[in-house]
């Protein structure tokens, strides 16, 4: 590759990434993850906002039938309310996690935690990278709901943090340390950058062997039951 | 009189054939057994003919070269590991169908013990009047005698409930047997083509080298004693886990045809239990006159006819003619005793079965844990060589560019 070929790559994806940023890419790459998840907070807080008001509400109302509350009593509940929905509209604060954080999080809460982390290191991750990990992300949200019946300590909940909270942030916070001048340098044949893309789809593909390995019992038993029901009722009638 | 009691009670004599031990898998013998699609062959040469071209192209001290060498060292390990999952899950499986004390064989020692209790052979001769102090008459020894039927009914109920769970049960394990063999079929399918490609890439690898020993000796050389050296080394590993494979695949199916017997002797144990429980009521009848009323056993007739339909025509059928036999007052005891002379013969041949079931099923479990142990080795290297591959990979190649996988 020469330097002109390399100017142009790296010209197209910062003008990838800027484009991305702004939404217009980014739409036409998933549209639905990251979309329903934000939808899903927003409905949380929202959820949190409404049940505080009517509690304070009905504790008005209550102390209304009691002592009568006044104009002052009004301006107060009215204030509690605004302050209330305030409170609730910014707190608490949604803050990615820390690898460090990632290493000792309950497994069942692992996949989440790992997506909202990798989620943060997109602006620092080139184009391709940037696919892959809206992957990764997908792959975690199958993966999250199988973990849950898995005790932390249990052989594949091990199996699974070893890679989802251990290898895959330690190995992007790697590319992160190199230099920004260096990530698109070819180095013994290949760019840290090509180095990331491949061992990120390798993490991909990983996870998704893992979803299948967790879900190998429960398709036997499936199987299992669908047989027995075939040999107890059909073969018999 | 239209029937006697030997048409009535002479079955159709009750025989459980255990299956033969399953024998030993030569390694040598394993190959060839699952046949793999001709399009996936094509395939699979193609694979193995891009991926020789790319290696004798590469430099012999490149590091290229040594990651494509890698790659004949892992080749196979994924499938292997995958086999060796699937063959040793089932060696615990055989214990279980033959357990004496747990389920259906505990249940049927059971049914036994209280059968004994109700045999009208052993109380002596029953239509003897009973005297008190030996000189007053007092009451019937006969009615005594069905009076313990009454008490031990729910007992009897209960046993037949729940030999038809065991039965259950039974048939739960064949289903889970038929899975596993399906696994196992897929995997072996996945092995068979690991070991068509690395026997082509043994056949291309030596044809190659020999080309080379007379331009380029020391590419020769490489090739033989590094390529050529590990596909010979994967294929007899490929085998190894074939072979055990093989066997588990077949000792699996043992394990269901013991099961299924097992279902017919439970079958009949049950039917021939209810039927003489149905001929110690119309005996009764006729005898003393006296009305048996076993509600549980009337409410399992049914149930336990429709549970076992095909035994069950026969139990319908023999109602009738047990009436009939009642009525004519030939020789009714005669004819319970030879309803519990069919419980107690089909009881013998469960039993015999189990004995011989449990030999050839232990010639099979030795043979088979034989060949795992065999193959652990193996699969211990396999599993090295994957670890070593997935560290490299990370920062390595990326792992689609040669590709020795099954499809």
């Amino acid at each position: 590759m020469s330097e002109v070929d390399d100017a142009i790559a790296s010209a197209r994806a910062s003008w990838s990434r800027i484009s991305d940023d702004r939404g217009a890419v980014g739409a036409a790459r998933l549209p639905t993850r990251g979309r329903t998840r934000r939808t899903q907070t927003i409905g949380k807080r929202l959820t949190r906002i409404a049940i505080a008001d009517v509690a304070i509400l009905i504790a008005a109302m209550v102390i209304g039938w009691i002592v009568p509350l006044g104009i002052g009593g009004f301006m107060l509940v009215t204030a509690l309310l605004v302050a209330a929905t305030l409170l609730f509209a910014v707190w608490p604060a949604e803050r990615a996690p820390t690898p460090e954080r990632l290493a000792s999080v309950d497994i069942k809460a692992l996949p989440r935690q790992t997506e909202r982390w990798l989620e943060a290191q997109r602006p620092a991750l080139p184009a391709p990278a940037v696919t892959l990990v809206d992957r990764i992300g997908v792959r975690l949200e199958t993966l999250a709901p199988q973990l849950a019946r898995f005790a932390d300590d249990a052989p594949e909940a091990i199996e699974v943090r070893k890679l989802v909270g251990e290898q895959l942030p330690a190995f992007v916070k790697d590319y992160e340390r190199v230099p920004q001048a260096l990530r698109t340098t070819p180095r013994n044949g290949r760019t840290p950058d090509a180095e990331l893309v491949a061992g990120l789809s390798l993490i991909e593909q990983e996870i998704g062997e893992m979803t299948q390995r967790l879900a190998q019992d429960d398709l036997d038993t499936l199987a299992t039951r669908g047989r027995f029901l075939e040999m107890k009722y059909r073969d018999e009638t | 009189m239209a029937t006697t009691p030997e048409t009535l009670t002479t079955e159709p004599g009750l025989v459980l054939t255990p299956p033969d031990p399953v024998p030993t898998v030569s390694a040598t013998k394993a190959a060839g057994l699952v046949p793999v699609d001709a399009g996936v062959k094509s395939q699979l040469d193609d694979r193995v003919a891009g991926f020789v071209t790319d290696l004798v192209a590469q430099d012999v001290n490149s590091p290229e070269f040594g990651k494509r060498v890698d790659a004949i060292t892992a080749m196979g390990a994924k499938e292997i590991r995958e086999a060796a999952g699937q063959s040793n899950r089932f060696l615990d499986r055989p214990v279980r169908a033959m357990d004496q004390e747990t389920g259906v064989g505990k249940d049927l020692a059971e049914l036994r013990r209280v059968v004994e209790d109700l045999d009208p052979g052993k109380k002596g001769n029953l239509t003897a009047p009973q005297k008190l102090f030996g000189i007053i008459p007092f009451g019937g020894k006969m009615r005594n005698y069905f009076d313990g039927y009454k008490s031990s009914q729910t007992h009897i109920a209960q046993i037949l409930k729940s030999l038809s769970s065991g039965k259950d049960e039974l048939l739960m394990d064949n289903a889970a047997i038929d899975t596993e063999r399906a696994n196992l079929w897929a995997a072996m399918g996945r092995l068979e083509q690991m070991i068509h490609l690395s026997k082509t890439m043994d056949a291309k690898l030596e044809d190659v080298a020999n080309d080379l020993d007379h331009s380029d000796p020391a590419k020769a050389k490489a090739i033989r004693e590094t390529a050529l050296f590990y596909t010979r080394q994967r294929t007899q590993d490929l085998l190894t886990q074939m072979a055990v494979t093989v066997q588990g695949y077949l000792a699996l199916d043992l394990v269901k045809k013991n099961n299924v017997e097992l279902v017919k002797g439970v079958d009949r144990a049950s039917t021939t239990t209810v039927s003489a429980l149905r001929t110690a009521v119309t005996v009764a009848q006729a005898l003393t006159n006296q009305k048996l009323v076993l509600e549980q056993i009337t409410a399992l007739n049914t149930t336990t006819a429709n549970i076992i339909d095909s035994t069950g025509k026969l139990l319908k059928s023999q109602t009738a003619q047990i009436h009939e036999q009642a009525a004519s007052a030939t020789i009714p005891l005669e004819t319970l005793q030879r309803a519990f002379q069919n419980i107690y013969d089909t009881m013998d041949a469960i039993d015999v079965f189990k004995l011989k079931a449990l030999d050839s099923m232990k010639t099979t479990v030795g043979a088979l844990s034989n060949e795992v142990d065999k193959s652990r080795g193996y699969i211990a290297r396999a599993e090295g060589a994957t670890q070593g591959q997935n560290g490299g990979q990370l920062g390595g190649p990326s792992p689609s560019a040669f590709k020795l996988e099954a499809m």
